[in-house]
């Protein structure tokens, strides 16, 4: 059986000069390098907590540590 | 899925994906906490039966559907001692194994890419009760923590040939940051850590990592 192949004539090919590149199109010093970057992932389902407030408690643990931190009281407990 | 988590992926792929095939109780709850902060740590995504609260669906079903979604696996068997209630062993553990045996050997596809890791407390106890894996690599963990993280770190690390990925020492003393923290973080969101499910500790535990990366002088 004959493969069909896609052809597309020189008359028809749109001329790419000028326009934003796609994301494909980058160059490799532009992309991500992709699974070779450690990433963090969540499967992202909720439990019985909502993401919301998980992440609000975090930040505001995080928030309360990093003003001890910065007047010198590094004690974790707060 | 499009939920604002900020630096953090929402979603799984199946080569992100792994699944955790251990034992969910009590004694055992700080080697399930360092396995599930080891892969999060090392950027995929922990996998397990209690993601699911689908009551209606069969548990095996759900089991399989899981365990056809990830590409690593991770089995502990250390828990095959006797049931002081029936003097009977658990065989849970070791079943799931066959089924992520099975599915690698007879599936097709992207299935022939999986590859597993078989922890039991002392690395040649399994040729007592399970010897027909004797071709298998079993890491022995010793039941400590700082030990299941650096083994499910560096077979990670190896399978997946990715960079960036910390070392096993400091994915535990992260660990027992995040962990020493998970009291105050549980007062904070007005919940008690003993109420926390499955899904909410890797909730707690992503959050934590997104807010403290490895950069950060805080954690």
């Amino acid at each position: 059986m004959k493969k069909r192949t896609a052809s597309v004539s020189k008359s028809t090919k749109k001329s790419t000069a000028g326009k934003p590149k796609r994301k494909s199109e980058k160059s490799a010093s532009e992309k991500p390098l992709g699974p070779t970057v450690r990433t963090i992932k969540t499967l992202g389902k909720v439990g019985t907590i909502s993401l919301a407030r998980i992440r609000a408690a975090v930040k505001a643990v995080a928030a309360q540590e990093k003003r001890a931190f910065a007047t010198g009281n590094t004690s974790s407990e707060s | 899925m499009k939920a604002d988590r900020g630096p953090v992926r929402v979603g799984w792929r199946f080569e992100d994906s792994v699944f955790i095939n251990c034992p969910f109780d009590a004694q055992y709850a700080p080697l399930f906490d360092a396995l599930v902060f080891a892969i999060h740590d090392s950027g995929f995504v922990a996998r397990c039966s209690l993601e699911v609260a689908n009551s209606a669906q069969n548990r095996l079903e759900k089991i399989m559907k899981i365990i056809s979604e990830c590409r690593f696996s991770i089995h502990d068997l250390s828990r095959t001692d006797l049931d002081p209630a029936h003097n009977l062993p658990r065989f849970n553990m070791p079943l799931e194994l066959g089924i992520d045996l099975g599915c690698r050997r007879f599936g097709h596809g992207r299935l022939r890419q999986k590859t597993s890791l078989v922890l039991d407390s002392e690395p040649y106890r399994y040729q007592k009760f399970i010897s027909d894996i004797a071709g298998q690599d079993i890491c022995g963990h010793s039941n400590q923590v700082n030990e299941t993280i650096r083994v499910v770190r560096d077979f990670l690390v190896t399978e997946s040939e990715r960079k960036g990925i910390p070392g096993g020492s400091m994915i535990a003393a992260r660990y027992a940051r995040c962990f020493e923290r998970l009291p105050v973080l549980c007062l904070a969101a007005s919940i008690q850590p003993s109420e926390l499910t499955f899904l909410d500790r890797v909730n707690f535990v992503t959050a934590w990592l997104a807010e403290y990366p490895l950069s950060s002088p805080y954690w």
